[in-house]
């Protein structure tokens, strides 16, 4: 081998070597090593009074598995850092994931022989988790009076059999973006409330005079509207729009058996058929949607609307800061909705420190936990008490995210198997919307889920 | 394979010196042997073990299954349909890609002027990261606005659908991937027709070989070796294809891209089924070891 | 397409005429090449200069805007590496990369050699069990792996992440039919010369195979400044985030960082294509080629 490359290579080496220690951080608290054998899964952990009473002045040191992006890390930091002006014993380090990988992560995390003291779960998957043993009950932390304060919605998608697995925490919802400017100028003005929410058919003619206007304002090839990415292969985007054509009871509209575990007879009725027949013209005929990701269309005058999360606004104030955008309704078919749902702070089963954990997880969730995030990021709270005290969703525009929750808000489809789902469902919907056969696909798909919903029976 | 002049000298000394290689063989061997058992084949072995269980990943609850796993994928058709589109991806891709450089490998073999300019731009894709790669790619094959349909637009040809429509979406995603990977293979055949001694080809010419000649006669027995290698590694990570599919189509439209690995990778971590995976990737690693070690045999016997 | 390079190598007598068609099609030719390789390069690089508002509005239709920056700034790489660090991750992928690359190819060329040029028992079993370590996909031994790791205390450390990937079947496949390529009087004559097997070894047959030597550390050096999912399940100290994990962080599910994406998968490049630059004086003919050293 050359003797100058290894030199090289050994001088790299070396600068790295150099350049680590100089820049390093004070040096973080010894981490207590966590040896202890986890219990077995099918005994939960009866919640141990005698730890409330000792004074837990020994250092505690935990872990928060958490995705990245979404304000989420300095939220979280901020409960954390209020959390250790009251117990300075205890150190909470986040173990921040890239968001795209935290779905894949999470079930490598829990099956490791040293799972994170505290995780984030998209709602939908509580019970999913709660199924498979890997959280910690956390009934016993609330009281009546908190339980009543947290939003049903949110509380029903985390709990299982009647027990709650994870706290209350936050709430997202949906809402359309428009370009201010676009509608403007083709005189159009959409609605502010919720009450005067456009339906899908008038938000699509509406949207697409704008287009025309566009166009003949020499500014072509601009989208009806578009989503972070397009078409969206999740069901909080895609399946309000199929829920939409059911009446409030029917089995369009609860999406899956009340049992959770089978979708035939609910993902394949007339009513959505019909959902999935629009979804497809949306894409194919109209060519209202692309067919495949445009990325940053709605900030380059490329998209009249943008579909997305309130958080998107104070994205877009960063990013496009010229942008002139304005706020709509989720438009509608038969039943106006939107889908309730947020990453949800869980506590591990099969950690070392559950008590510790629970105990970080009462206060984040109480109506300090939940100012002390909210000075840092903006988040809608489950906790209805709180709601008032934040100016941020007083207002127009993020009011609007607000009133829809109250009004129409639901979670997902309520199953233990929801990611098996969320993923057969979500690959349907972009199979139609890229112009494939519905009655065929609808049909592949249903038999797909209801097979592999058939472990939670 | 064989090792000539290792044979002399009696019986006893041969014994001696056997005794004596095996000593220096195993230095040689340990240290990599090491890391590969601890790290790979314990693992592997593991997997092997859960494959014959229901094991869900996330409640660590396993079940005998027996034979069960297996039995079940030879019933599944789904499997199947993955088997079968990523043994098309295979057949599309690798026959295309290893002659493609084989020929690049050709063309910088040659010391010319800037010859390093041109190895290092074949080897651009190669370097850069699949995400950034995919995004690329995604936005030339754009069914409305792509540049690809831009130029077919340009030239009065219809627009295509490429990674959307099920008879594209395949040969899409494999032209892509060839281009992304032909650099790697190129490096191999580089450093292969490197190796050759360049006195064989003096001889030949002395004997009044044309290129044709010396290319079929020598270059290609000669790189006999290097073919082999890329053969089996292109074929292995064919089969093994995931990251691309999952960035670009996650198998759709219509599961026309559903790759074996991502049916695994779905298994595990969104069906709750490790132990279905494990068995199809059982499975997987067997007919890759077969489709090995035949081309391996045959190709030292010739 | 040239088979005949030792053409140009053998002392010729008469000079090359010019041949202007051969020029042009040779030229031309070459000119695709560079456009399908770095067309797509060239945009990433450019984008990596742009403000966010112009990295997609430039592209439809494209034209030179696409690929050079009308308003080019220095923002994104500034903000990249002092706000983001993202010099630390870089620092860390080179360190680890170099540190794999250089055990890789010492331990993985002995087993090598030891699989083709030395007899013992065992020995093409031996093999197919290294070769079968390539044949399983990741994703369905990253659980019991990361166990191992685990259960050696060396999660959340350097060596957790490159440990694991030292001994690579596929480097051992790689060298293993470069040396059996060697011719046997190479062998044969340091045996006469009475070296030991690991003399012939270090002496004689690691310095034929140089330009698979070469490919096998910049691969390797490829693969360890790629990595993702491993040192992602491997890690959870920012600080010793790798270069992929860092620019993956640019991706969340209110936005996508695009010119951050950009600006660091530009940067990320930077290293691997000055070393196979750096590399191009050792991809020459091997001694072998040239005659028998002995």
């Amino acid at each position: 081998m050359p003797k100058r490359l290894y030199l090289l290579l050994i001088l790299v080496l070396l600068l790295a070597a150099c350049a680590g220690p100089a820049v390093e951080e004070p040096p973080a608290p010894v981490e207590e090593p966590e040896v202890e054998e986890p219990a077995p899964v099918e005994e939960e952990a009866e919640p141990a009074e005698e730890m409330e009473e000792e004074e837990m002045m020994e250092e505690v040191s935990m872990r928060f598995f958490i995705p990245d992006g979404g304000g989420r890390p300095d939220g979280y930091n901020s409960v954390i850092d209020a959390y250790r002006e009251i117990h300075p014993n205890v150190t909470i380090e986040l173990d921040i994931v890239p968001f795209g990988d935290y779905y894949g992560q999470l079930p490598v995390m829990w099956a490791s022989d040293n799972p994170a003291d505290l995780a984030l779960v998209d709602s939908a998957d509580i019970q999913s988790q709660a199924y498979n043993g890997a959280l910690a009950p956390l009934d016993d932390i609330f009281t009546e009076e908190d339980m009543a304060d947290f939003r049903p919605g949110v509380v029903s998608e985390a709990s299982l059999d009647g027990v709650l697995y994870a706290a209350p925490f936050g709430v997202t919802t949906q809402g359309v973006f428009y370009n201010v400017d676009m509608f403007e100028a083709a005189g159009i003005e959409p609605p502010r409330e919720v009450d005067d929410a456009w339906t899908w058919s008038e938000y699509i003619e509406n949207t697409q005079a704008v287009i025309a206007n566009e166009a003949a304002n020499g500014n072509e090839d601009v989208w009806g509207v578009v989503y972070l990415t397009n078409p969206p292969n999740i069901d909080m985007w895609t399946h309000l729009v199929v829920r939409s054509f059911g009446e409030k009871d029917s089995p369009t509209f609860a999406g899956i058996s009340p049992d959770g575990t089978t979708s035939a007879g609910y993902l394949d009725t007339p009513e959505a058929f019909e959902a999935y027949e629009f979804w497809q013209s949306l894409y194919v005929d109209l060519e209202f949607a692309p067919q495949a990701t445009v990325p940053d269309a709605f900030q380059t005058n490329k998209a009249a609307t943008m579909i997305s999360f309130a958080a998107w606004g104070s994205v877009l104030d960063i990013i496009a800061p010229d942008l002139n955008w304005g706020v709509t309704p989720l438009p509608y078919q038969v039943t106006p909705i939107t889908q309730m749902g947020d990453f949800t702070p869980v506590v591990s089963a099969n950690g070392s420190q559950v008590e510790e954990a629970k105990a970080f997880m009462q206060f984040l969730a109480s109506t300090e936990g939940v100012l002390a995030y909210n000075a840092a990021t903006n988040m809608i709270p489950a906790r209805i008490s709180v709601l008032d005290q934040l100016d941020a969703f007083s207002e127009y525009p993020n009011k609007i995210f607000v009133d829809e929750m109250i009004a129409w808000g639901v979670p997902r489809p309520e199953t233990p198997g929801h990611a098996i789902y969320n993923s057969i469902f979500g690959k349907m919907m972009v199979d139609i919307a890229q112009g494939a056969d519905i009655q065929a696909a609808v049909e592949a798909a249903v038999l797909e889920i209801d097979a592999q919903l058939a472990q939670f029976e | 394979m064989k090792s000539a002049g290792w044979n002399r000298g009696s019986v006893r000394s041969t014994l001696l010196r056997a005794l004596k290689q095996y000593r220096s063989a195993l230095v040689l061997v340990l240290p990599a042997l090491i890391g590969l058992s601890v790290f790979h084949l314990w693992p592997i072995i593991e997997s092997v073990r859960v494959s014959f269980f229901d094991y869900n990943l996330i409640s660590r609850v396993s079940e005998w299954e027996g034979l069960g796993n297996y039995t079940f994928a030879a019933q599944d058709p789904l499997f199947w349909r993955t088997i079968k589109n990523t043994a098309l991806f295979f057949l599309l891709k690798v026959p295309v890609q290893m002659v493609l450089a084989l020929l690049l490998a050709l063309l910088v073999r040659v010391p010319f002027k800037g010859v390093g300019f041109i190895r290092t731009i074949i080897l651009i894709p190669t370097v850069t990261s699949m995400v950034v790669v995919s995004v690329i790619w995604g936005l030339m094959y754009h069914p409305n606005s792509g540049l690809i349909n831009g130029i077919l637009e340009t030239l009065s040809l219809p627009t295509q659908k490429f990674l959307i429509d099920t008879g594209q979406a395949m040969p899409s995603l494999v032209v892509m991937t060839i281009w992304k990977d032909v650099g790697f293979n190129m490096i191999f055949f580089l450093a292969g027709l490197l190796s050759i001694p360049g006195s064989y080809y003096e001889a030949a010419m002395l004997d009044g070989a044309n290129r044709w000649q010396l290319f079929r006669h020598i270059t290609i027995p000669l790189l006999r070796g290097t073919t082999v290698f890329v053969l089996i590694t292109s074929m292995i990570s064919a089969f093994k294809v995931f990251t691309p599919v999952f960035l670009m189509t996650k198998g759709g439209p219509s599961s026309v891209t559903r790759v074996i690995v991502l049916y695994i990778y779905e298994n595990a971590f969104i069906f709750n089924k490790m132990g279905y995976a494990a068995a199809i990737s059982v499975i997987l690693a067997l007919i890759l070891l077969i489709a090995s070690v035949i081309q391996i045999y045959f190709r030292s016997r010739s | 397409m040239e088979s005949d390079t030792h053409i140009d190598k053998v002392p010729s007598k008469k000079k090359q005429r010019f041949r202007p068609l051969q020029f042009l099609t040779r030229g031309s030719g070459l000119m695709i090449l560079v456009i399908i390789f770095l067309g797509p390069y060239i945009w990433m690089v450019s984008s990596a200069f742009k403000p966010r508002a112009e990295i997609f509005s430039d592209l439809d239709p494209v034209s030179w805007r696409t690929f050079i920056p009308v308003n080019p700034t220095l923002l994104n790489i500034q903000t990249l590496l002092v706000e983001f660090e993202f010099w630390r991750p870089i620092l860390n992928s080179l360190a680890i990369a170099t540190v794999t690359v250089l055990i890789a190819l010492t331990i993985n060329s002995m087993i090598a050699y030891a699989l083709s040029r030395m007899k013992f028992a065992g020995r093409d079993i031996l093999f197919i069990i290294v070769l079968s370590t390539l044949l399983i996909p990741f994703e369905a031994i990253m659980v019991p792996m990361f166990l191992v790791v685990q259960n050696m205390g060396l999660d959340d450390t350097y060596f957790g992440i490159f440990l694991p990937w030292v001994a690579d079947a596929f480097i051992i496949f790689l060298l293993r039919q470069h040396f059996l390529e060697l011719p046997d009087d190479l062998q044969d004559a340091a045996i006469i010369d009475g070296c030991t097997p690991f003399q012939i070894y270090w002496k004689i047959m690691l310095p034929n195979i140089r330009p698979a030597l070469v490919s096998a550390g910049f691969i390797k050096f490829i693969y360890s400044w790629d990595a993702y999912i491993w040192p992602l399940i491997v890690t959870r100290d920012p600080d010793k985030s790798v270069v992929a994990i860092a620019i993956a962080r640019f991706f969340t599910d209110q936005d996508i960082l695009w010119e951050y994406v950009f600006a660091g998968s530009f940067l990320a490049t930077i290293p691997v294509v000055l070393l196979f630059l750096f590399l191009q004086r050792y991809y020459i003919e091997g001694v072998a080629t040239t005659g028998i050293r002995g």
